[in-house]
């Protein structure tokens, strides 16, 4: 046996140790992550990666495969390659929901269990499970549900989490003809009704950087997968320093204020920023205004040490990638979840 | 370009694609797989205009060492051995890569993702280079090697040979039936991403040890391209996994890829890599354990058990029954001695086996040498025309009986025991195992498991090769393939590697013997006589031995 | 029994090390005289001349045919019992399709050299363009042609290439026409992104060039209906001849040689853009391979001693199906004429020269020009 090292994959930063003696991808494949490769012969090139950090020894390989002056700028093959440091490897060829979440997804038929209005134009929906599907999914993650009577499918992210089984709960923008939560206001989708569920998909799970510290950038129903990342943050009991931005129009807009408050004395270190767009929002509020990417460039200085996570309508995710972007955070350190915003798929997440 | 131009071009030509407004895409292919609009992304992000440079450069190195081979007088060097089995590859290796090629539509027309066509349809111009460059690689061998007989017919001779048909399933597989059953999980996800392994990476090995150092330049060169196809092919298999209507279709085709591809590529590079290397050094692997390498453990444990968690049904049983025939019921030993026993219908030459062969074979397959050893003894006895004896093809000192050939997968049915006999579309057929009977009665149908495959290819053809030449005098059918040399009678096929043309058979050397069909007879045969044959048929073997007692009457 | 022998004892090298050895076999060609020493080209087809090209070498009878050599015929089939690469997939009928050579001669190493030497020279003309500073002195209204315009234009290109010439390569009865047409595929892939990344470049260097505008141009603008039409209605036609026919002899004439030869080749130079005509060159110079090709094929169709004038019907019948669908796309793009700043050519002018080549190929091949086109 050789000495050991710690490899790093990113984007999706998975970590995991090999042995000198052995190839990364053997490394890889022990711990049980399947990386996309081929011949495992220096060969096929399915298995090229670039070196970010750290140094590895390569075993005879194909300089079709890897060329003098590939390898020079970096990139290796995982099926060849030693790592004779800690490492930090960019994974170009793979899956990420295959890689990340490993949970394979599942067509299932759940139940309403519970349908009320949190605003004016956002409901909360909670479905019901089978106990027998053993549906399994991560924080942050998605499913699709089928409009009841068509083939169309809608992408919601929970906002629940995994520890309360058998339940999914969502947070759902009611946009005017929105086929789906047209039928919440209507009546045609009551409690004790059954939907066709699909999932989990999508990628926006945490990422486990202890050192880093967190920024939530939400608004909408964007909210929903970052209440879920958070309340499996306070039973993880993670103390990882963290604040949650959230945009919203009005006063009468804002939801869920009760537990994210009460979340700021749960959660070590965490803060939660409700921010108003409107001009004038009543002499009761007492909190930030104006557009929530605004705020954030005022209240938060140097982004370069936090990994940032933002869910919302596009123009928001967008303004906000540009101001991280600007403050020099890096582009892998933002993830994301992107609202479609055409009544055809209100709002959902994808 | 840097990788972060490179990403953002990438997504910049995804602007490319549009959905249609004045007409619905024309069904050219016909699939019955069903997929759903997905946003899969194509993880390789090629560009052509890094793409054309990169693979210009390849090229450049393929043929600088091309160059290099003729000016070092490389052919001083090669094993004739070695050589001869290439014109067999070499003859059916351009087909299946130009298929694959061919095949790319069909994926795309399938696949409702922009993203992923782009992907497929740089795949197609892989392909189209490959197969090309392996022609190019063929003609330098025809105009260097000693003996360019064989090479000179190569496309006939793949069109008409045996051997060129069975080969073909390695590539009309890919282009024929439903489009997703022949260009992703025939193609890709088996052909690609499992076997292309014993043959773009034990073939060039074993060239190099046999003094040919251009194949493994040009196959490696190939072999490069090879992760922008496997990644196509896994984005496909994930995007059907979403689906649960694919479930058994992605089943019925994992089995039928799976064993079609056992039994054709291990029964042709098995033979070329273990009876046509002269490297007998006991620490090379065998094929079975390279077999046991690549495919076993890369591909069956590190890629399709992963794909098991979501969906796919694995076929264990055949993985398994694979292994079984390669490594206890002498799977490539029994297919390399057909060649061998055929020797007068091939477009190459065979040399024997000699002691340093046997002492290999029996290190490495112990218990080798009670089945085979004695043949081949016999082989080289028989390759001599001095003898003036029959060809071993015919003789009856072979101790050898012509076997039936397998509808299916159309290598004989050589492991006797195996071989299964049923009447299919009114005509009596044989098959060399349970997997290649289920694929005609099963799998190549318009119904599977109760529901309708209305796009399922069938098999189609003139199966059996000695059909077509049924009760011809052999040095007739030898003339009519073309397979006679330049002087008119020499023939292309020769049993010995000798070249002294007193040594080389002729046509009149096989006049005298007639082709005959053992289909044709089994379908002669009353139904109780044909029953008594096939028993006796399945006691026979191994090393193609007739069964010897008679059936106990009861 | 073979002549040269390496025992397995005699592979140990002195340092132990254990790899193969070299033996010598002196198995190069002329070591030895014997029936077929010498034999050596590939004797089963007759070559265009005296000695087969390499072209030829690589490419002829690689896909089998029942017709040439294939002796157990197709052992795959199609669920309607058609195999291989049936002919009845186009209309017309050739007494040897196996006589069509690709006049281009394309081949792997001849793929790579010409795209890698556009792809080189399109990404040296834009790095000078913007080291003299040419992107500035451009007009506001020539900006708007060419990021809406030449921008709409690599998207006919792509469909041409990925919709229609990628799958009617999969198509033709021959290796040679297949081969030809994914060579076509190849190119007009390339071209598409060759414009669309030259999009790219110059929304980073041109102040003001909307990046986006090609798609809603494409997509919506009444200009492009016309060729977003005709070009889908290529991608939905069965028949790959007809595809091939009705993009190389119709398409490219009418519409294509008429927005890249008779427009922008014409009047960039004038708006201070020497830029846009290298990328537009390129493709140009591979639509131009494509019509000499499909010329040759076509030509030796009409005159096939056996099926000669029934395929000259049918082409009639498909020129005089397309050339109107050509005719509509070429005069609703008029308005992109008036413009451009610098008005020294008009439209007709240019319709004028489009129309007289696309006539003059039809004519050569004895195709009837349909009324009114």
């Amino acid at each position: 046996m050789g000495d050991k090292h710690t490899i790093r994959l990113q984007p999706v930063d998975i970590e995991f140790e090999v042995d000198e003696d052995e190839t990364i991808l053997d490394g890889a494949f022990r711990q049980g992550l399947m990386l996309m490769h081929g011949c495992k012969e220096g060969q096929c090139a399915a298995c090229k990666s670039f070196v970010l950090e750290g140094e590895v020894d390569m075993d005879k390989y194909s300089t079709f495969a890897l060329p003098d002056f590939e390898e020079e700028e970096g990139w290796t093959l995982l099926c060849k390659a030693h790592a004779v440091s800690d490492v930090d490897i960019e994974l170009v060829n793979y899956d990420e929901e295959v890689l990340r979440s490993g949970i394979p997804t599942k067509q299932v038929v759940a139940t309403v269990a519970e349908l009320e209005p949190l605003t004016s134009d956002i409901w909360r929906l909670a479905l019901d499970l089978d106990p027998a599907d053993g549906f399994e999914y991560k924080p942050g993650q998605y499913v699709d549900i089928t409009v009841p009577g068509t083939d169309d499918v809608r992408s919601f992210s929970m906002a629940s989490v995994p520890s309360t089984p058998n339940r999914l709960e969502f947070m759902i923008r009611h946009y005017p003809g929105g086929k789906f939560a047209g039928g919440f206001a209507d009546g045609t989708l009551q409690v004790g009704h059954e939907l066709d569920v699909k999932g989990p998909f999508g990628s926006f799970t945490l990422r486990d950087r202890p050192e880093r510290r967190l920024l939530f950038i939400g608004g909408g129903a964007g909210m929903a997968p970052i209440v879920s990342l958070l309340r499996a943050r306070r039973e993880a009991g993670c103390t990882r320093r963290s604040v949650f931005y959230y945009g919203a129009r009005g006063t009468a807009d804002l939801f869920q204020v009760d537990e994210l408050e009460g979340l700021q004395h749960q959660l070590a270190d965490f803060a939660f920023v409700p921010v108003l767009s409107d001009a004038d929002p009543g002499p009761d509020w007492t909190g930030e205004t104006g557009f929530v990417t605004d705020v954030v460039a005022r209240l938060e200085g140097d982004l370069r040490d936090v990994d940032a996570y933002l869910c919302g309508p596009p123009p928001m995710v967008d303004a906000a990638m540009e101001l991280l972007l600007a403050q020099g955070l890096a582009e892998d350190r933002i993830y994301f979840d992107k609202f479609t915003t055409s009544a055809e798929t209100e709002g959902s997440s994808l | 370009m840097s990788r972060a131009s490179i990403t953002k071009a990438h997504e910049k030509i995804q602007e490319l694609s549009w959905d249609p407004t004045f007409v619905t895409p024309v069904e050219k292919y016909a699939t019955d797989y069903t997929f759903e609009k997905a946003p899969k992304k194509d993880p390789l992000k090629q560009v052509l205009r890094s793409y054309f440079p990169m693979e210009e450069e390849k090229d450049n190195r393929v043929f600088g060492a091309m160059d290099g081979a003729i000016r070092g007088n490389m052919f001083r060097q090669v094993q004739e051995r070695w050589m001869e089995w290439q014109k067999l590859f070499l003859a059916i290796i351009p087909f299946p890569e130009i298929s694959a090629a061919r095949a790319m539509p069909l994926a795309i027309g399938a696949v409702p993702n922009p993203e992923l066509h782009n992907g497929l349809a740089i795949q197609m111009i892989d392909e189209v280079r490959h197969s090309t460059i392996q022609m190019n690689l063929k003609r330098l061998y025809m105009n260097h090697y000693i003996d360019p007989a064989g090479f000179d017919i190569t496309e006939k001779a793949f069109s008409n040979c045996y051997a060129g048909t069975i080969g073909r399933q390695f590539g009309e597989g890919f282009i024929t039936g439903d489009a997703i059953t022949a260009a992703n999980m025939y193609l890709t996800i088996v052909a690609e991403t499992a076997f292309t392994n014993v043959l773009f990476v034990a073939m060039p090995g074993e060239a190099a040890a046999n003094g040919d150092y251009l194949l493994p330049t040009v196959f490696h060169s190939v072999q490069s391209d090879e992760s922008r196809h496997i990644s196509n092919g896994y984005s496909i298999i994930l995007m059907a996994l979403a689906d649960e209507r694919n479930r058994e279709l992605l089943e019925r085709d994992l089995r039928y890829a799976w064993w079609n591809n056992h039994a054709v590529v291990d029964a042709a590079i098995g033979t070329f890599i273990e009876y046509g290397t002269k490297d007998r050094r006991k620490e090379r692997d065998s094929y079975a354990e390279m077999w046991r390498k690549w495919i076993y453990d890369d591909y069956y444990r590190s890629y399709l058990l992963p794909l098991e968690k979501y969906g796919l049904t694995i076929p264990h049983d055949l993985v398994e029954e694979s292994w079984n025939r390669i490594w206890n019921k002498g799977y490539v030993h029994e297919t390399a001695q057909f060649f061998s026993t055929g020797w007068p219908l091939n477009f190459w030459r065979i040399d024997g086996m000699d002691d340093t062969d046997f002492e290999w074979f029996e290190h490495k397959y112990p218990g080798w040498y009670d089945k085979y050893g004695v043949w081949w003894e016999r082989y080289t006895e028989m390759s001599k025309k001095a003898a003036g004896g029959a060809p071993i093809t015919f003789n009856a000192g072979a101790d050898y009986e012509y076997p039936h050939r397998c509808w299916s997968c159309m290598v004989p049915c050589l492991i006797r025991e195996d071989t299964v006999m049923d009447e299919v579309d009114g005509q009596v057929r044989t098959y060399c195992s349970e997997g290649c009977h289920w694929t005609d009665t099963v799998a190549f149908r318009p119904e599977y498991q109760g529901r309708a495959t209305p796009s399922m290819g069938r098999l189609t053809g003139k199966r059996e090769w000695e059909t077509m030449y049924d009760g011809v005098d052999l040095a007739e059918v030898v003339e009519d393939l073309g397979y006679v040399r330049d002087d008119g009678k020499t023939t292309i096929p020769q049993p010995h590697l000798d070249l002294d043309p007193d040594k080389m058979w002729t046509l009149d050397d096989l006049r005298g013997y007639t082709v005959g069909s053992p289909n044709v007879a089994l379908n002669g045969l009353s139904p109780e006589d044909r029953e008594t044959a096939m028993q006796k048929y399945r006691r026979g073997g191994p090393g193609g031995r007739p069964a010897r007692e008679p059936i106990a009457a009861d | 029994m073979s002549t040269t022998e390496a025992k397995p004892e005699a592979t140990e090298t002195p340092e132990g090390r254990n790899v193969p050895r070299p033996v010598f076999t002196d198995a190069e060609a002329g070591a030895k005289e014997f029936p077929s020493s010498t034999s050596r080209k590939y004797s089963y087809f007759e070559p265009r001349k005296r000695k087969a090209s390499v072209y030829e070498d690589v490419t002829v009878d690689v896909q089998p045919d029942n017709d040439r050599h294939l002796l157990q015929g197709w052992i795959y089939a199609f669920a309607d019992g058609s195999s291989g690469y049936p002919k009845e997939w186009t209309g017309l009928k050739s007494s040897d399709w196996h006589k069509f050579l690709d006049p281009n001669e394309e081949w792997e190493q001849t793929i790579f050299r010409n795209a890698s030497s556009i792809v080189r020279q399109v990404q040296a003309s834009v790095a000078n363009a913007s080291a003299a500073g040419s992107f500035e002195t451009w007009a506001k209204s020539w900006t708007r042609v060419v990021e809406q315009h030449v921008g709409a234009w690599a998207h006919a290109e792509h469909g041409l290439g990925l919709y229609v010439y990628t799958p009617a390569q999969r198509d033709g009865p021959t290796n040679m026409i297949n081969n030809a047409l994914s060579v076509a595929a190849t190119h007009k892939l390339r071209f598409a992104q060759d414009l669309i990344l030259y999009n790219l470049d110059l929304t980073d260097k041109v102040d003001g060039f909307d990046g986006q505008a090609h798609m809603a141009t494409w997509q919506t603008d009444p200009v492009w209906a016309g060729v977003r039409e005709m070009v889908e209605n290529i991608t939905a036609t069965r028949d790959w001849a007809e595809q091939f026919f009705a993009t190389a002899l119709v398409f490219e004439p009418l519409v294509g040689e008429l927005f890249r030869s008779h427009f922008v080749m014409q009047v960039a130079a004038i708006h201070g853009d020497f830029v846009t005509p290298t990328v537009i060159g390129g493709g140009e110079a591979d639509a131009a391979r494509e019509q000499r090709g499909a010329r040759h094929l076509f030509e030796l169709l009409v005159k096939d001693e056996a099926h000669g004038p029934a395929n000259v019907a049918l082409l009639d019948e498909w020129a005089a199906k397309w050339a109107p669908q050509a005719e509509k796309a070429a005069r609703l793009l008029q308005p992109i004429w008036s413009q451009i700043p610098e008005k020294t050519l008009r439209f007709e002018d240019s319709y004028d020269r489009a129309q007289a080549r696309f006539s003059s190929q039809l004519s050569d091949l004895g195709i009837s020009t349909p009324e009114g086109a």
